[in-house]
């Protein structure tokens, strides 16, 4: 029962991030500039009326969409069908196995040792490597199994973005290790529901009731607050490997002229987008898990809770509501991370590839680089003060 | 279990809009749902532009997946493999090595631009 339970969770939570994620491509294809309303999207007027086209309904767009599946196949000539099959497969597995990674449901009842995971691996970091590397092979092979040479450039665009963001990432989640002094993700979640150490040293020196005090009510130690530079690396980096070169934009709306999806049918559209849009949920789930806590609330004891609705209603029902709590704030958090990171990149202008890499390597890298010493020392630091944990 | 549970449900739910597609479309009259073959775009008329690349294509293919490939198996599952045995901790006291020579990596290479 259990098991399927946890599929189920995973399963309502990827699918949210899917959905939303859609929404807010679209939000932000179609918003409207008040100082330009003549670059509004023609179709908007499109349809019965201007005031509500079908091309706003939801349901209308799915069919239309479906229609456009069941018409007739455009078979390209040359195109290399196993190849596309397999790196599809490999892609999609490859980044459902790294949603299944992901703490979603954290811990059961949020006492410590009983986490709720689908795959949890000790060297959750590498795993993640391993993934995100097989996005990308599967991309390239798919920029690959087409003879068009503007499909061969979308994948040598996807391969520079993998050489360029593995050093990168790497160097952003080293400092995470070291911190945490693990590779499991479970770990790195747990050791985000400290209280922050500064205000726990500070409140130490006013007494022990203080200090108590700051125990019951803690400030999160997330890493997004202890390790702002990092943070920011992170998001560089794994933009660098999820930014999907397809065809179409999706924020923008526009098409582009290298990329996978120039010649392709609407078959093969619906697996670009599912597998880009995949990755994009994988990488802001990552991010939430990192950096946010994942499903932890701050100031909010989840032992406490369970402690205190224990004489009423037994143990079993608060520590289900309170995993479900957990549940309900990652996908919060995630939706959250989506909505920013689409915002952000209808507001930033599209940078050239060679720009980005030019950017990731001789300015990110050497941050990445001196961030990485700042940790390594200041957790050598704190392992020689009494009563810090590092 | 439930990886491999999570893994087919997902990779099911992906594939249902497809092959649900696919099983309304052999439902259509045979003359509406031939497939269209359409040529694969070139560049140009000439005869240069029109031979196929193949031979190029299969050696950019194969460069490429050799070097992922390296890259795994060179850096990635050594890493992981040395990580797991030795402990996390292992990447402070690597910092001790790596560290010099970064610096003289980086000075060597300032050096080399002023000249």
């Amino acid at each position: 029962m259990t098991p399927v339970f946890l599929v189920l969770v995973w399963l309502v939570v990827a699918m949210l991030g899917v959905a939303s994620l859609s929404v807010f491509e679209r939000s932000s294809r179609n918003r409207v500039r008040l100082d330009r309303p003549e670059l509004a999207p023609p179709r908007k007027v499109w349809g019965g009326g201007p005031l509500h086209p079908p091309s706003r309904a939801a349901t209308a767009r799915a069919l239309a969409g479906f229609a456009r599946l069941v018409r007739r196949r455009t078979r390209v000539v040359d195109h290399r069908p196993g190849l596309r099959r397999g790196s599809r497969v490999l892609g999609c597995s490859a980044l459902v196995l790294g949603l299944a990674m992901l703490p979603i449901a954290g811990n059961w009842g949020g006492a410590p040792g009983s986490a709720l995971l689908l795959l949890d691996l000790e060297g959750g970091l590498v795993a993640v490597l391993l993934v995100l590397l097989a996005m990308a092979f599967a991309r390239i092979a798919l920029g690959l199994s087409e003879r068009s040479a503007w499909s061969r450039m979308g994948a040598a665009r996807q391969t520079s973005r993998a050489i360029a963001g593995t050093s990168l990432l790497v160097l952003a989640m080293i400092p995470l290790a070291i911190d945490a002094a693990s590779l499991r993700l479970h770990d790195l979640v747990v050791d985000q529901q400290q209280t922050l150490w500064p205000v726990a040293g500070f409140g130490r020196l006013f007494g022990p009731e203080v200090a108590a005090g700051l125990e019951a009510w803690p400030l999160p130690a997330w890493n997004l607050f202890t390790q702002p530079l990092t943070a920011i690396l992170f998001a560089a980096a794994i933009s660098l490997w999820v930014s999907s070169p397809r065809a179409d934009v999706p924020g923008a709306g526009l098409v582009g002229i290298t990329g996978f999806g120039l010649d392709a049918d609407a078959g093969e559209l619906y697996w670009i987008r599912v597998e880009s849009r995949l990755a994009a949920v994988f990488a802001a789930g990552l991010f939430v898990t990192l950096f946010l806590g994942s499903g932890g609330l701050p100031f909010l004891d989840p032992t406490g809770l369970v402690d205190s609705a224990e004489p009423f209603l037994g143990r079993g029902v608060p520590e289900a509501l309170v995993t479900l709590l957990h549940v309900s704030v990652f996908a919060v958090k995630l939706v959250f991370v989506l909505f920013v990171a689409s915002r952000v990149a209808r507001m930033a202008a599209a940078s050239r590839d060679d720009r980005s890499l030019r950017l990731a390597t001789r300015r990110l890298l050497p941050v990445a680089w001196a961030n990485l010493l700042l940790v390594a020392a200041l957790a050598l630091w704190l392992e020689g003060l009494p009563g810090v944990a590092s | 279990m439930p990886t491999s549970l999570f893994l087919l449900t997902a990779l099911a739910l992906l594939a249902a809009v497809p092959l649900g597609a696919a099983l309304l479309r052999r439902a259509l009259p045979a003359r509406w749902i031939v497939a269209q073959p359409v040529e694969e775009i070139v560049f140009g008329v000439s005869q240069r532009a029109r031979r196929s690349p193949r031979h190029a294509v299969l050696l950019h293919r194969g460069l490429l997946g050799a070097f992922f490939m390296s890259l795994v198996a060179l850096v990635l599952v050594p890493g992981g493999v040395a990580l797991r045995k030795l402990g996390v901790d292992v990447i402070q006291a690597g910092l001790w090595l790596v560290l010099p020579t970064l610096v003289v990596v980086l000075h060597a290479g300032r050096g080399g631009r002023t000249e």
